[in-house]
């Protein structure tokens, strides 16, 4: 028996199958929690707003008319949650947004190697927008009409940002590499 | 072609130009030296993003939107629970969010220790209560108490030591009622009804914040946390019930200022219950 389609299980959560949108959350919380990582550096933040995208689709799911896919559809209501993150951390914590404040994730052994670390910092260094699109495009692999669907934007627009996007992360990496970590500071003693 | 194709570019390096659009793109190249420097900064940074592993998401990250998708009614008890406690805290402040539930099974809490945190303390005097000023904060954190949810709101308050000093005594009697009317009587209660990752992000945030700083062998229960100011400085202003042990009944209530952006002590004070 083949898997039911996201198309299948969003009709079904939107006629009260209320298990369907479970199945869609197991299905793509790793993409939009990785999307929300490489957009905001951090995993807490990331956390957070993959379960605040989760959360905003299952109270706006019953307006999804079905015109994009649902995986565009999610991406983008993501990709916005974390534009309202990095607002609200330019505006609350300007100096959280130096990249060196932020200890490696040390208990994420596929981001443990160097070059991993440095990317994950130099991405934070190229604008959003660009940032958006490299991230959907060369990391997770979608294509320019699905981002620009996801964005918002004209398909050359996308390919302009992915190319000036890839162009800054270079720089980035070539010219602004930064000293060693500071060390790991527990900071969710309250989760335990 | 005059101006540089970046949109060409991004697929150029993609390999995804058929021969007759690559064409112009690679006489362009040809005679523009910065586009060649680019396109060759893009094919690194392109490799780079391709070797970028996938991060392993947290186990049970979507915890709280699968209870939200089971139990609907509880988005609506959040609301419910911000609703009130913003009628509570009065104009102007905006509630985001409640936390918890009761129910659950028992969780250990933490060590024991029964000492107060070696922390400078102000206990505020009881005569402050009867000050003239005492109705200035009851619009504020002391009136936001509820029985079972921690509450966290947003003001643009700012208080100093003095205004705070005077809040203690107030949020001790909120404590006690807030107490009798069905809060988690111990820390370790507290803890394992907790459901942390249902808790809003700006919320979880506070408590994260606000409980950095307490002894780690002395976990405290936060019932109200108020996004505000000391003397200018944005910060948390949270209230902690803590008992002699996170197994024993709390005794204390602790008022615990951190600083938003560092998270660490601005001002402390503590009141027995």
């Amino acid at each position: 028996m083949t898997e039911p389609s996201d198309d299948e299980l969003v009709r079904r959560f939107v006629g009260g199958e209320h298990g369907a949108f479970e199945v869609l959350v197991s299905r793509h919380e790793r993409r939009v929690y990785n999307l929300a990582y490489r957009m905001l550096g951090r995993r807490d933040d990331a956390l957070d707003a993959t379960q605040e995208a989760f959360l905003a689709c299952y109270r706006k799911l019953g307006g999804f008319r079905g015109q994009a896919a649902f995986t565009t559809w999610l991406h983008r209501v993501a990709l916005n949650i974390c534009y309202d993150a990095l607002r609200k951390r330019a505006r609350e914590e300007p100096h959280r947004d130096d990249p060196e404040v932020e200890p490696a994730p040390v208990d994420d052994p596929a981001d443990a190697s160097a070059t991993a670390v440095d990317v994950r910092r130099a991405l934070l260094e190229v604008p959003e927008d660009f940032r958006a699109a490299l991230i959907l495009h060369d990391v997770q692999g979608f294509r320019y009409e699905e981002i620009a669907e996801a964005i918002g934007v004209p398909v050359g627009t996308v390919k302009s940002r992915l190319h000036r996007g890839r162009v800054a992360l270079a720089r980035a990496l070539r010219g602004e590499r930064h000293g060693p970590l500071p060390p790991s500071n527990p900071q969710e003693r309250i989760t335990g | 072609m005059t101006d540089h194709p970046h949109d060409l570019l991004a697929e150029y390096v993609d390999g995804a130009l058929g021969p007759e659009r690559r064409a112009p793109v690679e006489a362009h190249l040809a005679s523009c030296s910065s586009c060649r420097e680019e396109m060759d900064l893009a094919a690194r940074a392109r490799h780079a993003l391709a070797e970028l592993p996938d991060v392993p998401a947290p186990a049970g990250i979507a915890l709280g939107v699968r209870r939200e998708a089971r139990r609907p009614s509880r988005a609506g008890r959040w609301i419910a629970a911000a609703a009130a406690a913003a009628v509570l805290a009065g104009a102007g402040v905006i509630v985001v969010t409640r936390g918890l539930v009761g129910g659950g099974a028992q969780r250990a809490g933490g060590g024991g220790g029964g000492e107060a945190p070696a922390v400078p303390a102000e206990t505020p005097r009881a005569e402050d209560e009867a000050d003239g000023e005492a109705t200035q904060e009851s619009s504020g954190l002391s009136a936001a108490a509820s029985s079972e949810a921690v509450v966290f709101f947003e003001s643009d308050r700012d208080y100093d030591p003095t205004s705070l000093a005077r809040l203690a005594p107030r949020l001790r009697a909120r404590a006690t009622e807030s107490l009798r009317a069905g809060f988690a009587p111990t820390t370790e209660r507290f803890f394992a009804d907790l459901e942390l990752d249902t808790v809003p992000p700006r919320a979880r945030r506070a408590i994260r914040c606000a409980s950095q700083g307490l002894p780690p062998d002395q976990p405290a229960a936060p019932f109200l946390i108020e996004q505000a100011r000391f003397q200018g400085e944005p910060v948390y202003v949270a209230a902690f019930l803590r008992g002699p042990s996170p197994q024993a009944r709390h005794d204390r209530v602790l008022i615990w200022v951190v600083s938003r952006e560092t998270c660490t002590l601005r001002y402390f004070a503590s009141q027995r219950l």
